[in-house]
């Protein structure tokens, strides 16, 4: 019935030569399709699906959901009563603004607004109008260049309530290559948010985000967040430790806390971590799902003294040196290695024993020298747990010796739980030397896995030795059952201290004195015939040798990067290289 | 239009521990299903509700094919039990929601059954059904230029150029 109808109609446009009655035509035929005959909540759903969604970057130049306001008059209807379709404001070209907030009517918006220092007046004057609207937005990003507009942008802010807002951001742009926060600042400029912003009534907002944004700690509009992220809070706008404490002190029901470059300062001149402050009661955060902390070590340090967290929390903490002091490394990193058992010794209160899992790397030149990443994972019905520390240090301002940095990445690893830690793998750069080692292999009683990568084998090889000398009392790593070395080379360094000879004769003494044998791999390493050989006998099993050999961190200068990402991954199934003869353990 | 007849109760199999309903679709089709099945309808399990009030049993009659109502009942069958948070957010717990690539698959049928499926899906009041109907044919004409969309859709240009070019037409792309 329905295509005999619209036969007829075809047949009437092919007939017809007037355009009012072409167009008659042509909507009578849209009537007769069947997506003519949807519901308008159906249409409207449909469009919901096609709108802008500014969280997937790709969608953003998809204009589908504009597009069908083109198709046809009843869809343009649809798409025009449909209010929600038009919240997600556009401002370029800027008079869109307008008509998306007439159309949008009284629905809640979603306003992301970047406006560069010479903003044009029209994008501008089109923001501004969107601002008029607080009291109906609902997600608000703002990104700022600190300029003349700034104040007038605040002024719109200050004036209105914001009934329904839940998300905040507001950044001021910068110059992404520029690291140090004071020089960010001071070319950059920053953003001043009254105490009285909204008119001091945003009940509903729950996610907030400043970037570069001078805050008071004293606002109480943030006291029912769940997220809360500050990054680059110059240091004149940073108040006092006791103020920032309250501030996170009133927001109970935080779930996600992100800080960078935002705790407040120690003083320049400050080297070491000072008494904690008298009757300053503890931040408790039960709700809190994820901890990261980006800061000077010192005043990372400074603040996890005060931070008491539930045992399901993420915890990242990344320790830097202060910027702008060159050398100032290795007067913060024991601070900040000092917070790390004391929040541990909290944490392990709550917890009882769980296997758990270790993992150390210290990044690659390519990346800029860092210093040691230390997740400990436990699995347990209660839910995983993760804790990852990292010192990091600009390579071209700091010039710290071998032993600093092996003291402090012996520190970082003895903060966490080794009672625990049934698995282990390293990956390093930088030598750790055996003393370091041998601090850290007397805690490690459940350890059955052990993967080391790089230059940290050599002092491993040589703290295994000595741990193995007949007068020791208890079985070193006495549950260790797979040793897998990895781009090492077998014949380094020269002397007593060759990594094949100290492994020779741990392996011997191993099984002499204790009749304990390991189950030993190497991947990527250089090894001769002779020394694999003498090897197997020692540790009894056959040793399994992959990979191209690949010795970085032992003066071999890689000029490409890549291959040290690659060397993470354990190699192509390869046979190592066995050398000539000449190069074993007599080298 | 009416929606309810009375029927004999010999039409309707005898109570079990899940009862059943008997369906007629608009081509006169009678079609039996269980109960449990279609309680993601909101429609039916409204209708269900009428039944116990009067304690009679009736047919439920429904506006489209036995073809169209077939695929719904397909649609319910396979996801009797499972919770969808479209069709019941307060009691989906989480992680009980299956993999819904089934649908894609399901739904992979010419454009005039996607639509009659999606109406009976909304006129049965099945959120999830309509949901996926709807991200099917959403997928179908994203990235999409206006006249391939009317293409997609049968649908003619029916705008006079003043419309095309009115206020109204403003920021559409």
């Amino acid at each position: 019935m329905q295509s005999e109808k619209r036969q007829i109609i075809d047949e009437q446009i092919q007939a017809a030569t007037d355009p009012g009655r072409l167009l008659i035509l042509r909507s009578s035929r849209n009537a007769l399709a069947p997506v003519s005959r949807l519901p308008e909540a159906i249409l409207t759903t449909i469009f919901l699906l096609l709108r802008r969604n500014s969280t997937f970057v790709h969608d953003l130049d998809d204009l589908t959901w504009l597009h069908v306001t083109h198709v046809c008059r009843s869809w343009r209807q649809a798409a025009l009563d449909c209010a929600l379709l038009w919240t997600d404001i556009l401002f370029d070209p800027p008079d869109w603004a307008a008509e998306m907030l007439r159309r949008s009517k009284s629905a809640p918006l979603s306003v992301d607004i970047s406006l560069e220092p010479h903003a044009a007046v029209s994008k501008l004057d089109a923001a501004c109008l969107a601002l008029t609207r607080v009291s109906h937005i609902r997600t608000l990003h703002l990104e700022l260049a600190a300029s003349d507009y700034t104040e007038r942008i605040i002024h719109l802010l200050r004036t209105q309530s914001a009934d329904v807002l839940e998300h905040l951001s507001i950044q001021c742009s910068d110059d992404t290559w520029q690291r140090d926060p004071e020089e960010i600042v001071q070319s950059r400029g920053i953003c001043e948010l009254p105490v009285d912003i909204f008119g001091k009534v945003a009940p509903r907002l729950q996610r907030l985000e400043l970037r570069l944004c001078q805050v008071s700690w004293n606002n109480f509009l943030f006291d029912n967040l769940t997220f809360l992220s500050l990054e680059i809070v110059p240091s004149s706008s940073r108040s006092s430790m006791p103020q920032f404490l309250d501030f996170l002190r009133r927001m109970k029901g935080l779930k996600n806390l992100h800080i960078t470059d935002a705790i407040p300062l120690r003083g320049p001149f400050v080297k070491t971590l000072p008494p904690p402050i008298a009757e300053q009661p503890l931040v408790v955060l039960p709700h809190l799902s994820t901890l990261y902390v980006y800061e000077c070590a010192l005043e990372c340090g400074d603040l996890m003294r005060y931070m008491v967290l539930p045992r399901v929390t993420r915890v990242v903490l990344v320790g830097t040196h202060r910027w702008s002091r060159p050398a100032s490394l290795p007067c913060s990193a024991i601070p900040f290695t000092d917070a790390i058992p004391s929040l541990h010794s909290k944490r392990m209160q709550e917890y009882p024993y769980h296997p758990a899992r270790l993992f150390v790397r210290q990044h690659f030149p390519s990346l800029g020298q860092r210093f040691t990443c230390l997740p400990v994972a436990t699995t347990s019905q209660a839910g995983d747990v993760s804790f990852i520390t990292e010192l990091r240090w600009d390579s071209d301002r700091t010039h710290d010796s071998d032993d600093v940095l092996s003291q402090c990445t012996a520190r970082l690893i003895l903060a966490s739980p080794l009672d625990r830690i049934q698995s282990v793998t390293f990956l390093s750069y930088f030598f750790m030397d055996s003393q370091a080692w041998i601090l850290v292999l007397e805690h490690l009683a459940e350890v059955q896995e052990l993967h080391l990568t790089g230059a940290c084998v050599y002092g491993f090889a040589q703290a295994l030795r000595t741990l193995h000398t007949p007068s020791r009392d208890n079985i070193p790593l006495p549950k260790l059952s797979t040793l897998t070395i990895s781009n090492a080379q077998l014949s380094y360094p020269l002397g007593s201290g060759q990594l094949f000879v100290a492994l020779r004769d741990a392996l011997l003494s191993r099984a002499l004195s204790y009749g304990l044998s390991i189950k030993l791999a190497f991947t990527k390493c250089h090894i001769t015939a002779g020394q694999l050989e003498e090897l197997e006998a020692a540790c009894i099993h056959p040793i399994e040798c992959n990979g191209e050999p690949d010795t970085f961190g032992i003066g071999e200068i890689q000029d490409d990067g890549s291959d040290f990402e690659e060397s993470d991954e354990g190699g192509e199934d390869t046979h190592a290289d066995i050398g000539d003869e000449t190069d074993g353990s007599d080298a | 239009m009416p929606t309810i007849v009375s029927v004999d109760d010999s039409t309707v199999p005898g109570e079990g521990s899940s009862r059943l309903l008997l369906l007629v679709s608009s081509d006169n089709k009678h079609i039996v299903v269980e109960e449990d099945i279609m309680s993601r309808s909101r429609f039916i399990s409204k209708q269900v509700e009428g039944f116990e009030a009067t304690s009679q049993r009736h047919a439920i009659l429904l506006p489209f094919s036995s073809f169209v109502l077939n695929k719904v009942i397909e649609y319910c069958s396979h996801y009797r039990g499972y919770y969808l948070l479209e069709d019941d957010p307060d009691a989906a717990p989480p992680g009980r929601s299956p993999v819904r690539e089934w649908d894609q698959e399901f739904l992979d049928v010419d454009r005039n059954m996607l639509l009659r499926i999606i109406k009976a899906a909304h006129y049965l009041e099945i959120k999830s059904l309509v949901g996926s109907c709807a991200r099917a044919i959403a997928d179908m004409i994203r990235g999409k230029t206006t006249e391939e969309m009317r293409e997609i859709l049968g649908v003619e240009n029916d705008f006079t150029p003043e419309e095309e070019h009115s206020p109204s037409s403003k920021c559409t792309g």
